[in-house]
């Protein structure tokens, strides 16, 4: 087989993997991408990952559209393609046949349960996320102050991602501008 | 004669495909802000201005597909889709509402790999990258506070944080195992009192 479209499989099946582990909403896929992409594939580094994030909060739509940034990054147009379709397709299979009335899946008492254990262990693989990309990005006094007052203004306003992560970067030009 | 289970809409109040399509690429294009955004935005055109669905339609999607594993936003378009046209709905819908902002994905993966390395792009996105940080401190808190509701939920949190850090389980491994821990926890305790697990 062509190494080219064995990137792109595995690009499809790692993405279909993660989008049904993604237990509790979007942001579950993080960890996984994180994990898949930078450690065990070296698709990207941990900055271009953390600027996926960002990109992924700041534009409309759900977060797990960075799967077409990392896709992207690793194999192009086709890697973009197969990554989202890998991400999407399964997902909206399983909320088509929850519509659909299939046996009431979306109330299925295993389905309940398993989500039940599944989510709470994404909350403490987010936080082992948090960890990662904090020991990455926040080297500095400036971004430190950054990182903080973003996460007050988080917790305290609503303010919308997009002019929150807006600002981080300005402020980021900024210091580096007054600083060096 | 006994009546079908009701699951699309009767035909007279089904939109056409065309029309659908242009409605989920607005909807796509404006959906900022989650699934408080997007709940508010579908209400406001495809309830009140279009009239293709009730609210109550609109509460029942985010309601069936928040068990289901992936991302809410795309799973209660599908869900809608297929309750206005069924299988085409749910790729018409499904697709135009992601259009505009994998796009949007696809276009800033370009310019990443193309600028990132200049001196004045990496600064800006070194602030970038370090909001996230706060971001993410808070969307985890906020995921804790709803999913972590007893003391199983705290132990399979604490053990996949410290099985990830310490010793770099496989993330995926971690979030099958709890689940299936938590099925056996269902299967053992379930039965005798059906109403205890359910919170």
């Amino acid at each position: 087989m062509n190494s080219d479209v064995a990137l792109l499989w595995t690009l499809f099946w790692q993405f279909a993997v993660i989008s049904l582990l993604a237990f509790g909403g979007g942001q579950a896929v993080l960890p996984l991408i994180e994990r898949v992409s930078v450690a065990q594939r070296g698709w990207t580094t941990t900055e271009a990952f953390t600027s996926g994030v960002g990109f992924g909060y700041m534009i409309p739509g759900p977060v797990t559209t960075m799967a077409t940034f990392i896709g992207y990054l690793a194999g192009g147009l086709p890697g973009a393609l197969a990554a989202t379709l890998g991400m999407f397709l399964a997902p909206t299979l399983l909320a088509a046949f929850a519509a659909a009335g299939v046996e009431r899946l979306a109330d299925n008492r295993w389905i309940r349960a398993f989500g039940a254990g599944a989510a709470p262990a994404v909350v403490g693989l987010l936080v082992a996320t948090f960890w990662n990309i904090a020991r990455h990005t926040v080297t500095s006094w400036p971004t430190g102050l950054i990182a903080l007052a973003a996460l007050l203004l988080v917790a305290r306003t609503k303010i919308q991602p997009l002019w929150l992560l807006l600002g981080g970067a300005a402020l980021g030009g900024a210091a580096s501008a007054l600083g060096s | 004669m006994t009546q079908p289970r009701r699951t699309t809409l009767p035909n007279q109040s089904r939109p056409r495909l065309r029309e659908m399509g242009r409605a989920f690429l607005a909807i796509g294009a404006l959906a900022f802000g989650g699934q408080s955004g997007l709940l508010a935005l579908l209400n406001r055109d495809l309830a009140e201005r279009r009239g293709w669905l009730g609210e109550k339609d609109i509460t029942e999607a985010f309601t069936y597909v928040q068990l289901l594993p992936g991302a809410v936003v795309v799973q209660v378009v599908a869900y809608l889709g297929w309750k206005l046209r069924g299988a085409r709905g749910v790729i018409v819908a499904t697709v135009a509402f992601l259009l505009p902002s994998l796009l949007t994905m696809l276009a800033l993966g370009v310019a990443y790999q193309r600028i990132a390395s200049l001196a004045g792009v990496r600064a800006a996105l070194n602030g970038l990258t370090a909001a996230v940080v706060g971001l993410i401190a808070v969307a985890t808190w906020k995921q804790g506070r709803k999913t972590i509701t007893g003391n199983f939920a705290l132990l399979a949190a604490v053990a996949a944080c410290a099985a990830s850090l310490q010793w770099h389980v496989n993330p995926a491994l971690l979030v099958v195992t709890a689940g299936l821990l938590s099925v056996a926890r269902e299967a053992f305790t379930g039965k005798r009192k059906p109403e205890a697990t359910r919170s």
